[in-house]
């Protein structure tokens, strides 16, 4: 029984910890949210249909980029797509460089896309044997006669407790900036501790579905936080 | 007339994507949605009962309908699809005499304020951004009880209209015979 407990916490650690690196959004949980006795393995199916996907899609892009006259458009489509099922299974970092990868599509970049295509399979590579090592560690409780469904609902109370540090607020909001600035000056405890927080924070959520105004709002506030709480340290 | 079980709603969901299709279809059917997943604009329309005449009068396609036993509550489809989209869905659905009533909500993975704005204009109820979440699912119940509502009103005014017809205009067969 012991051993059983300990592997569901190590589950929720090493997912808690996938969510706060930023390789796994708030989609994922979502996703986790929608298996059930009646859909036990719904997670593992939609994922391995993105494996399947993202790989068919990163051979495409490595075709198309080896032309000597390269379709850009045709680029854009399959980096569309890409980013369609990254993001409609939480695989965040990978969503994240697609945005990059469409810009230098956009641009006719070759360089840039040259490297973008490197960055996605390199974090395509990544979220893959994370996710595959979280299924094993599932199957390994079952195995052992434990149950995941408790270790999916501490999952979700982590996000819970990211989401509520946010508050109502969207990412639509303007208002957000602010409101991790608030955030951070009324937050006591080490410097450090609110450094990883709120890392974790930005990254848990979805920053892709910003605007590029929001994002770089975000982002320079979370610098000027981070540099301030350093200087605190 | 006796009210029997309420039927559970039904909705078509059109997605190119197979994973987005399995997505929208589990979160439809965790709200106890009847649903029918398709891949292409064009073959919802064909679900639908809808047909593109291939004949083209005065450079317009012409849509004819054929008679449709299929009961769809609602429609969801995807935005941005190869061939027909879902802005062209949408329009051909609200140009259609049996199916302009039907309430369509659009999907989105990119957030242009102005694509929203179009698809509202044509008479989409919703927008809904990708990735699509309960709490997004959790608003299409009023839009259906609305047209249920409004449907079975009509029904009751057609139903009221027709026993008025019986009574100033017996049965017309009689009359012939009697003739």
């Amino acid at each position: 029984m012991d051993g059983i407990v300990q592997l569901q916490r190590q589950l929720v650690d090493y997912t808690a910890s996938l969510f706060h690196e930023g390789f796994l959004d708030d989609q994922f949980n979502q996703l986790q949210q929608l298996q059930d006795e009646s859909n036990p393995d719904f997670v593992v199916e939609v994922v391995t249909l993105f494996f399947e996907d993202a790989e068919r899609l990163l051979n495409e892009l490595t075709k198309a980029l080896g032309q000597p006259s390269i379709d850009f458009k045709r680029l854009d489509t399959h980096v569309h797509q890409l980013k369609g099922s990254s993001s409609s299974i939480g695989a965040q970092r990978v969503q994240g460089v697609c945005i990059s990868f469409r810009n230098s599509c956009e641009e006719q970049n070759v360089e840039g896309c040259l490297k973008n295509l490197q960055q996605v399979k390199h974090e395509y590579s990544l979220v893959k044997s994370k996710l595959e090592t979280l299924f094993r560690m599932e199957q390994q409780i079952l195995a052992a006669g434990g149950s995941v469904s408790s270790v999916t609902t501490e999952v979700h109370h982590v996000c819970q407790r990211y989401t509520r540090s946010l508050g109502p607020y969207s990412l639509q909001n303007a208002n957000l900036p602010n409101k991790l600035l608030r955030f951070s000056s009324t937050s006591t405890g080490h410097a450090s501790a609110l450094r990883t927080h709120l890392v974790g924070m930005v990254n848990f959520f979805q920053i892709s579905k910003m605007s590029p105004g929001q994002h770089s709002k975000v982002v320079t506030l979370s610098k000027q936080i981070l540099m301030h709480s350093n200087c605190m340290s | 007339m006796a009210m029997t079980v309420e039927a559970q709603f039904h909705v078509l969901a059109v997605d190119d994507s197979l994973i987005d299709r399995m997505l929208i279809e589990r979160l439809l059917k965790t709200s106890s949605f009847h649903v029918t997943t398709v891949d292409s604009a064009t073959k919802a329309l064909k679900f639908l009962g809808l047909v593109e005449d291939e004949l083209r009068t005065f450079g317009n396609p012409v849509a004819s309908e054929i008679h449709q036993d299929v009961d769809v509550n609602l429609i969801i489809t995807d935005y941005c699809m190869p061939g027909m989209t879902g802005y062209d869905l949408l329009r051909k659905i609200k140009e259609s005499k049996s199916l302009k009533d039907i309430p369509v909500v659009i999907m989105s993975s990119e957030n242009v304020p102005s694509r929203i704005n179009r698809c509202l204009e044509e008479g989409a109820e919703e927008f809904f951004l990708k990735p699509v979440k309960q709490a997004d699912v959790n608003k299409l119940k009023p839009h259906l009880m609305k047209s249920r509502a409004k449907e079975e009103q009509d029904q009751l005014f057609n139903n009221k209209r027709k026993d008025m017809e019986e009574i100033h205009c017996p049965n017309k067969t009689r009359l012939k015979c009697s003739s």
